[in-house]
């Protein structure tokens, strides 16, 4: 099942290699704009969206799955664990992400990166109690490099391809969900049950209130999403954070 | 005193920290109105709950001073701009302020200890580009790039992006989603109804 899904993610994102042009050309600039610093912030293009009605559909359904359980369950985390607790299961996690991160450093060459992802594996899982502080940020300024497969892909010129906003998983697009799978196989938190849950519960704890901004701020939340993942996706693998 | 010494001294006496007074640079001009708001949310004359709405005056007031809202407003229209009249851009410009502020002065309330970090400032002639990096109290590290451009002698904001997601793109993509789809007095109807509904929640 896994097998058949994964070729299918690839045989959508192939056509999609490298494209620039997908979907509407960009908006034109303002005449009057004269800003010197346009040629390096060049417009983003939009990302295709040929299944809009279906995505739009998981992302209601995403709506409320928040609303009525997610945000509901980490309320009563919030209320049970201390923060400082809640920080320090995150900050477990995210340790538990250094083989992904590592790995993709390695792939899109970047062995300053990998070296330092190593770095803070070592001294945040012994002096940082097994990951759940992170002396290698806090006295080190070692900062994480948020690596993931689906960067790697796309520095190898693998494009977005179209829009996928998947039920719980929520903004994607097939060239990131076959990267997903990938760093699902090195993240061993896949392999211990109930890590999951628990990582989505305590981070959802720690987000209270930002999804909610976002629909307070927002005329098109769906639209909105959509534009914030295409130029999140874009700027990560651009720079080597 | 030697002469230029005491001119010096004087202009900048003239120049006190007065809300209105030229910027230097943009990143100062950032870190001025950052350490206001700071000011104001830390006043202890201003904690208490019936302050609320003076305390939310006064910071709307700080940020209204650094944005150059009908900038924003026109290049988040972008083509649609063109198209309007002058009566209907005057009207689309504090509606459009209102929902962007609106939602982000939640942000700055909730203010719970953050540290700023001011990282760079690149400016050229008349714009800049100012990072900064928002160290949460969660260990996450939020690098925000303020677009300035000189309005007459002071620094103001007409883009910010964080993490690479610059604001005015993301409105303008939410924007052409609805007026491709519909005329421009429902889009503008519903706008106005969204910050009425916001407001009302405050």
């Amino acid at each position: 099942m896994k097998a058949t899904l994964l070729a299918l993610c690839l045989a959508l994102a192939l056509p999609f290699a490298a494209s620039a042009a997908e979907g509407e050309p960009p908006a034109p600039r303002p005449v009057e704009d004269d800003d010197p610093f346009a040629e390096e912030e060049k417009p983003v293009p939009p990302l295709a969206d040929p299944i809009r009605p279906v995505n739009r559909a998981f992302y209601h359904v995403n709506d409320k799955l928040y609303f009525w359980l997610f945000r509901p369950v980490a309320q009563g985390w919030r209320a049970v664990v201390p923060k400082i607790a809640r920080v320090g299961v995150s900050n477990f996690f995210g340790n538990l992400g250094t083989p992904r991160r590592f790995a993709n450093c390695l792939l899109q060459g970047d062995l300053r990166g990998s070296g330092t992802e190593l770095a803070r594996l070592g001294v945040n899982s012994t002096v940082g109690l097994a990951g759940l502080a992170d002396p290698a940020r806090g006295w080190l300024k070692l900062r994480p490099r948020r690596e993931d497969f689906g960067q790697t892909l796309g520095r190898y010129g693998i494009g977005m391809g179209l829009y996928l906003h998947w039920p719980m998983l929520g903004p994607s697009s097939p060239r990131d969900t076959v990267g997903s799978v990938a760093d699902a196989a090195l993240d061993p938190a896949t392999y211990l049950p109930g890590a999951g849950i628990l990582q989505r519960i305590n981070h959802t704890s720690l987000h209270l209130g930002d999804y909610e901004d976002l629909k307070k701020r927002a005329l098109d939340p769906y639209a909105a999403i959509r534009d914030a993942y295409n130029q999140r996706r874009r700027h990560a693998i651009a720079t080597s954070d | 005193m030697k002469p230029t010494t005491l001119v010096l001294a004087l202009s900048m006496l003239l120049a006190a920290p007065a809300a209105r007074a030229a910027d230097t640079r943009p990143m100062a001009a950032i870190r001025a109105t950052t350490d206001q708001i700071l000011a104001v949310l830390q006043d202890p004359a201003l904690q208490a709950d019936d302050k609320r709405a003076e305390r939310r005056s006064k910071i709307r007031k700080l940020v209204d001073a650094r944005f150059q809202w009908a900038d924003m407003a026109q290049r988040c229209l972008s083509i649609h701009w063109r198209r309007r009249s002058p009566e209907e851009r005057k009207a689309f410009v504090p509606v459009f302020a209102d929902l962007v502020r609106g939602a982000y002065m939640g942000k700055i309330e909730g203010y719970a200890g953050e540290k700023v970090k001011y990282k760079n400032e690149r400016v050229k002639g008349k714009y800049a580009r100012v990072g900064v990096d928002v160290l949460t109290t969660k260990n996450t590290v939020i690098p925000i790039v303020y677009s300035m451009k000189l309005f007459g002698d002071r620094w103001l904001i007409y883009d910010v992006a964080v993490e690479g997601v610059r604001l005015v793109n993301n409105y303008r993509t939410q924007f052409r989603a609805k007026l491709d789809r519909m005329p421009y007095q429902e889009f503008f109807d519903e706008l106005e109804a969204k910050v009425a509904e916001t407001q009302k929640g405050e």
